[in-house]
């Protein structure tokens, strides 16, 4: 029997909010967080500060030497890619960890949402776009499908029991069971959350990269590092099928299949790098204490 | 058989036998390149069962022979 839910906006009132200081620094500044307001922002929330250092040192961000304070990550990264690992620490800190003996495999999630963030800048590099918003992108593009897990364990078990009846792709097993998809909540939730519009695009549109008008290349770029990556059975995105690779979108990226199998050689040397940052951010509270040393 | 999704532009596999698929050069020489043939075998089953709902449009087709040879290569 489908459970459908009578709204998603009536659904997503279960979602929490970010801690209020969390929510103005990404939302008070559109264009860019200044690095003196990051500081000013969290100076009374260390485990967030930690979270976005460790994130700003991820070697696939980009900078060149490491960073040890708020002021000097902003600094070195520049406004728009700040506000984008600002965002990257918040959501992560957000979502509550995986619960013990739940179906859903979180660990092989997030497996599958790094192996995808290092193709998405692969291909970013290829096609001579924006490497670490694709980053960023490709690794909360299925941000739907964890807060469905995080706070309606109860309809996604159903999503996932009516999947492996049915044996079809999870996005139409949530489709059938709840009314919407991982897409529509992750836009909804990212764009409440205050994550940066381009990273919203990418995880409400990447099943349907060539819908939304005037779509950003990252958003065709996350739709193909999704695709292959599933193809590749790297991780766990909720299911062992592949949805349709877009050729509309590739044409529109400009992406040559010449220019996948490069891609493919540098996001297998990356992926270690991704997974750890994911695994260090998605930890268990018992095994945070690094970020609050 | 293919059909066509009522509400997305996929083509679908109706689930009756296996996807369709073009011989390719690859599948004479799996075990060649970096791995034994059980090894390959067992990385073209998975692919198999990875595309199982797909009748294969030419993307999907390119896709599958581009990660057949990716994997065969002996990567993680």
């Amino acid at each position: 029997m489908s459970l459908v839910l009578l709204s998603l906006d009536r659904a997503l009132q279960r979602v929490p909010q970010l801690s209020e200081s969390v929510r103005r620094l990404l939302t008070a500044a559109p264009d860019g967080i200044q690095p003196e307001f990051a500081a000013w922002s969290l100076r009374r929330e260390p485990v967030m500060e930690r979270r976005v250092l460790l994130t700003a040192n991820c070697p696939l961000l980009g900078l060149q030497q490491p960073v040890s304070t708020l002021v000097e990550a902003g600094s070195a990264l520049g406004s728009e890619r700040f506000t984008q690992v600002i965002a990257v620490a918040a959501v992560l800190d957000r979502l509550p960890p995986a619960r013990v003996g739940q179906a859903f495999d979180r660990a092989g999630f997030w497996e599958h949402s790094a192996a995808t963030a290092a193709l998405a800048r692969a291909l970013a590099l290829e096609l001579g776009e924006n490497p670490e918003l694709a980053f960023i992108a490709g690794l909360l593009h299925d941000l739907g499908r964890a807060v469905l897990d995080a706070w309606f364990p109860r309809e996604f078990l159903a999503v996932l029991r009516y999947r492996e009846r049915h044996d079809v792709w999870i996005g139409d097993a949530e489709a059938a069971v709840l009314g919407f998809d991982h897409c529509a909540v992750g836009e909804r939730v990212a764009a409440w959350w205050g994550v940066p519009p381009l990273v919203v695009q990418a995880i409400g549109w990447h099943h349907r990269p060539d819908e939304p008008q005037g779509a950003h290349p990252v958003t065709g770029i996350v739709h193909v590092s999704d695709v292959v990556v599933r193809g590749m059975r790297r991780g766990n995105p909720g299911d062992d099928t592949i949805p349709m690779l877009s050729e509309q979108t590739m044409a529109r990226l400009g992406l040559d299949w010449s220019m996948l199998e490069p891609a493919l050689d540098r996001a297998d040397r990356d992926a270690g790098q991704a997974l750890r940052l994911v695994q260090v951010m998605t930890a268990p509270e018992a095994a945070r204490s690094h970020l609050t040393g | 058989m293919a059909v066509r999704d009522g509400d997305g532009p996929w083509e679908r596999n109706t689930g009756r036998g296996v996807p369709e698929t073009e011989p390719t050069p690859e599948a004479s020489t799996s075990a060649t390149a970096g791995c034994d043939r059980s090894t390959a075998d067992a990385r073209d089953a998975t692919l198999d069962h990875v595309f199982r709902h797909w009748t294969l449009s030419p993307a999907m087709n390119r896709l599958r022979r581009l990660l057949r040879s990716h994997t065969r290569e002996g990567k993680p």
